[in-house]
């Protein structure tokens, strides 16, 4: 692991949509890379992908923020892929993670109510 | 990274290339993610086709890649700058330091680059020579007549156009107060040649340069500015110009001038006196600037030959016009040499000290760096405890060296900025190029490389010793115990005392030069005395009888003036550092130079009978002028002592006779007068031949008033004496003699003050240096002392001891600066006056001035010692 970990101190910021996905994501249970890759695109039906450099671009940020940790025990089904890395959410994460989709479900509301599309 | 990131089982994707597009991304990120990313790109191999698949994922590596690779870059800076704002003290002291360190190098850079290393503001400016006709062997420019240059222009086949250009000055009437303009009259393809287009209107075609023709001039860019304001109404409307109307046709863009500077431009044919029979079909008529440009393919050694055999031709082909004293031969050199040669050594030494600076600002900024890493002891010892790696700790080192060195640099150029106008000033004192200085892209190019260049030193310096085993020697850092770079922080004391020394050295001869310039007599008296030039409109005044009538009726008015107690007028005044360019070579009577030699050159010098008094210099023997003393009743001169000697020895020159004409005419010695700096306090003066005003015409006068009370509140009665017998003449450039002298002194005293403060810079930062050294040390050396104290040391006994550990460095330093001086300061020779570049004076008092300076500098951190408690001291253990 790079020594950088040790000397940063988290620092509070809005999260980037990937970011937020990524997150999203995690929220069940741990996951590897391609998991986490498979569950983004799952979950906004298709619509996201997240390149495999983005993705690790990604981890690598909320690695640095403390929002997620590596995760030591890996599910019993996935025996497959024992040799990868798998990621899960830490409670700053999780904290976040809610405080952003309470955000997020705030201002989309008020869009739909406000969409001349329902009126 | 290991091998077996990329995961051995992957199915048949090419493992090779997939690795080499892994290196797209930054080591660590490799060594985290590679073997998962790895694992990704092989599910996506398994969902696309085989090209598309290397398409996406050499997009995706490139991309990523390189974004990863920034944004660790920018949390090295990011890092970096908050450990900078963690300690705001230590980085203000070292943003100030390193931005005086960069400010005067691009300062000084800024000057050079404009003056030396830039081509000439002309399109192939550096082909473009000036013509010379040397007198002998002396250094003396007799110019070209213009027959002369009508048979260069027709005979060289190495030079292309070959033009030419004299000085004039004319009165502008009709514009406000009259004003005196300098004029240069030129060739009409001057321009051409030079590759000079006007910014406004048009240049000069042969139809200008005509007989008879309406005539026409060019506005210089200054003078355009300075004297109307820089209105483009002027092209096209009229200059009353002495007599004759001329139309302005164009405005020049601003360029350097040479020989000097003009306000106008006007073809030959303008001038009453070039277009004169007795100067335009006269051979030995000369004086006039050529130049000329280097034919294609030529070179200025083929032109230089083919100058020589023409000189020799014309020689052979009018010999009463080549007279064989004079020894006449033709030579060219490049306009560029010849428009910075003054300013070359004076330019280089000031950019050696400026590089020295640098250096000392270096090394110290390393000193506070190394200090600073120790007392990041704990945290660097956590992060290699944490596996850091050599290059990681290497690059976060390097980045914060920049970061400094790039802030400083910012700020340096910003001190640079502002000292510009004064840089120009300075400049301006030594080329005509100095308006050409200016901080564009190339001095922003130079003030980037240093800082980058500092920074990589500030940031590698550190880790320098230990380059084989960094970890070993950054872990002994970063223990307080550690001593290594207390060795490293002690060498680069040595090293800044040692520059130190030599910019003193430098400053101190400069300092010490200057007293003695300061101090030479001048010969003349400089208080209360005001002079002004009163140049005569000479189409106004075209005889002497003309001349000398408003001459007299000038002084008699001013004598009648209460408040002056004498007034003279000259064709010159002394402290003219290029001379007036009137001097001629002398005959003496019974004593005939042999064939092929020429007589003495000496300074002529035309004066009123009182200007002996009203410039308080004494006559020694024989008489001054007086009134009688007129052309048309005696040829009577008066000799400097000099001359005097040089002459006639020890022998009597009254009622001697010297001859400026091959002996045709013969002028009788009436007097001799103390010897004057006629060319400036430092140059070796020349003998001086004074003549009667009134026996020789002459209009560019010069008006010299004493007066009973201080001199400058004289200036509206002279100019209005001058203008009550002519209200259209002008009156330019008044000043007091005691002015005259320090301009005279202005380039040395520049010259001088600038590598003071230069030399008193490195001074504070290496006494800074040493203390912070010192300082270091005695904290490290607590314990030690408490014990030898708690054993009964005097403490005056520990004082000194820790005060020999510094000054042992010092005194290194020092002689490693005594040998650095004595080779370095030989290059400063040519700006030495009086004294010897190893002038043992200067070498005594600097190291004398630089061992207080240190003393004090070890005394105040060394004198902690005196307030350790031995008890608190042993109980730390």
């Amino acid at each position: 692991m790079s020594p950088r970990r040790m000397e940063d101190v988290p620092e509070p910021g809005p999260l980037r949509s990937g970011e937020f996905l990524v997150l999203a994501s995690l929220q069940r249970a741990p996951l590897h890379g391609y998991g986490i890759s498979q569950a983004v695109r799952d979950r906004t039906s298709g619509r996201v992908r997240l390149r495999p450099g983005n993705l690790y671009r990604v981890l690598d940020r909320l690695l640095e923020r403390g929002l997620i940790e590596l995760a030591d025990r890996k599910p019993a089904r996935d025996r497959d892929d024992q040799r990868r890395t798998y990621y899960r959410l830490t409670p700053q994460g999780r904290r976040t993670l809610a405080m952003e989709a309470e955000l997020l479900a705030d201002v989309a509301l008020e869009v739909i109510s406000l969409s001349p599309a329902k009126a | 990274m290991s091998d077996n990131a990329i995961g051995n089982d992957s199915p048949p994707v090419n493992r090779r290339a997939l690795r080499i597009l892994l290196h797209f991304y930054p080591r660590g990120f490799r060594e985290q993610y590679g073997r998962d990313l790895a694992e990704l790109y092989r599910d996506e191999y398994a969902s696309r086709g085989r090209l598309g698949f290397w398409l996406s994922v050499t997009g995706d590596a490139v991309w990523n890649g390189t974004a990863a690779r920034l944004s660790s870059v920018a949390q090295d800076i990011r890092y970096g700058a908050r450990g900078l704002r963690k300690s705001p003290g230590f980085t203000a002291v070292i943003l100030l330091t390193l931005a005086l360190g960069i400010g005067a190098n691009t300062a000084i850079f800024s000057v050079i680059d404009g003056v030396l290393l830039r081509p000439l503001p002309y399109p192939g400016g550096d082909r473009i020579v000036h013509l010379r006709q040397n007198i002998g062997k002396a250094d003396l420019n007799a110019g070209f007549s213009p027959l002369e240059v009508a048979d260069y222009r027709a005979q060289a086949s190495s030079l292309r156009g070959v033009v030419e250009q004299h000085s004039m000055y004319f009165t502008l009437l009709g514009r406000g107060e009259p004003m005196r303009v300098q004029t240069g009259v030129v060739s009409w393809q001057f321009f051409d040649i030079l590759g000079v287009r006007p910014i406004l209107g048009r240049g000069f075609a042969d139809d200008d340069e005509r007989p008879g023709i309406a005539p026409v001039v060019l506005l210089g860019n200054e003078f355009w500015h300075r004297a109307l304001g820089g209105d483009p109404g002027v092209v096209g409307s009229t200059f009353v110009m002495n007599d004759k109307v001329h139309t302005v046709i164009g405005i020049l863009p601003s360029l350097p001038q040479y020989p000097r500077e003009q306000d106008v431009y006007m073809p030959t044919t303008a001038c009453p006196f070039r277009s004169a029979e007795k100067w335009y079909a006269n051979r030995q008529a000369r004086g006039l600037s050529v130049f000329a440009r280097l034919a294609d393919g030529a070179t200025l050694e083929r032109a230089n030959r083919e100058l020589a055999t023409i000189s020799d031709r014309l020689r052979a082909e009018y010999p009463k016009d080549y007279a064989s004293a004079e020894r006449l031969s033709s030579s060219g050199v490049l306009l560029r040499e010849e428009l910075t040669q003054k300013s070359r050594p004076t330019l280089f030494v000031l950019l050696a000290t400026a590089g020295f600076l640098l250096l000392i600002v270096c090394a110290n900024v390393a000193n506070l760096t190394l200090a600073r890493l120790t007392r990041r002891g704990r945290e660097l010892s956590v992060r290699i405890a944490l596996g850091a790696t050599r290059g990681r700790l290497f690059r976060q080192l390097l980045t914060e060296g920049l970061l400094l060195s790039l802030l400083g640099g910012a700020m340096g150029l910003a001190m640079a900025h502002f000292s510009l106008d004064l840089l120009v000033d300075f400049a301006a004192r030594f080329t005509p190029r100095a308006r050409e200085v200016t901080l564009d892209a190339r001095v922003l190019l130079f003030t980037l490389g240093v800082s980058v260049a500092t920074g990589v030193v500030l940031g590698a310096l550190p880790a320098l010793p230990a380059r084989l085993d960094l970890m070993t020697w950054l872990k002994d850092v970063a223990s307080p115990a550690g001593r290594s770079h207390l060795k490293l922080r002690a060498l680069l004391i040595v090293a800044q005392v040692a520059v130190s020394f030599t910019l003193l050295i430098g400053a101190g001869l400069m300092l010490r030069s200057f007293v003695k310039l300061q101090s030479m007599s001048t010969g003349f008296d400089t208080e209360n005395s005001l002079t002004a030039e009163v140049p005569l409109n000479w189409t106004k005044y075209p005889d002497l009888p003309k001349e000398t009538a408003f001459e007299n009726r000038l002084l008699d008015r001013l004598r009648g003036d209460p408040a002056i107690s004498s007034a003279a007028l000259s064709s010159t005044l002394p402290l003219n550092q290029n001379g007036n360019g009137f001097n001629s070579d002398i005959q003496i009577e019974g004593k005939p130079t042999a064939p092929g030699e020429a007589g003495p050159r000496v300074d002529l010098h035309l004066a009123s009978p009182d200007y002996f008094r009203t410039m308080g210099i004494p006559l020694i023997h024989g008489r001054v002028f007086t009134a009688d003393d007129r052309q048309e009743v005696a040829s009577v001169g008066i000799v400097s002592q000099s001359l005097a000697r040089i002459a006639f020895g020890s022998t009597d020159p009254l009622g001697r006779r010297i001859s400026l004409d091959d002996g045709k005419t013969w002028i009788s010695i009436e007097g001799v007068v103390s010897d004057v700096t006629e060319r400036g306090l430092a140059d070796t003066q020349p003998g001086v031949l004074y003549l009667p005003l009134a026996s020789v015409p002459w209009t560019s006068l010069r008006l010299i008033v004493r007066s009973l009370a201080p001199a400058p509140a004289l200036e509206k009665q002279l100019r209005a004496a001058i203008h009550e017998i002519d209200p259209d003449q002008p009156v330019t450039a008044v000043r007091t003699l005691s002015e005259l002298r320090s301009e005279s002194l202005s380039a040395p005293r520049l010259t001088m003050v600038l590598l003071v403060i230069f030399a008193a810079l490195a001074l504070s930062v290496t006494a800074a240096g040493i203390a912070g050294v010192l300082a270091y040390a005695v904290s490290q050396r607590t314990q030690e002392i408490g014990i030898r104290l708690a054993l009964g040391a005097a403490p005056g006994t520990v004082l000194q001891m820790v005060m020999r550990q510094g000054m042992a460095l010092v005194a290194v330093g020092l002689l490693l600066g005594f040998a650095g001086a004595l080779a370095l300061s030989r290059l400063m020779e040519s700006l030495l006056f009086g004294i010897a570049a190893s002038d043992p004076v200067t070498f005594a008092a600097v190291a004398g001035v630089l061992l207080a300076v240190a003393l004090l500098s070890c005394f105040v951190p060394a004198r902690r010692v005196m307030s350790i408690d031995p008890q608190v001291a042993l109980r730390a253990t």
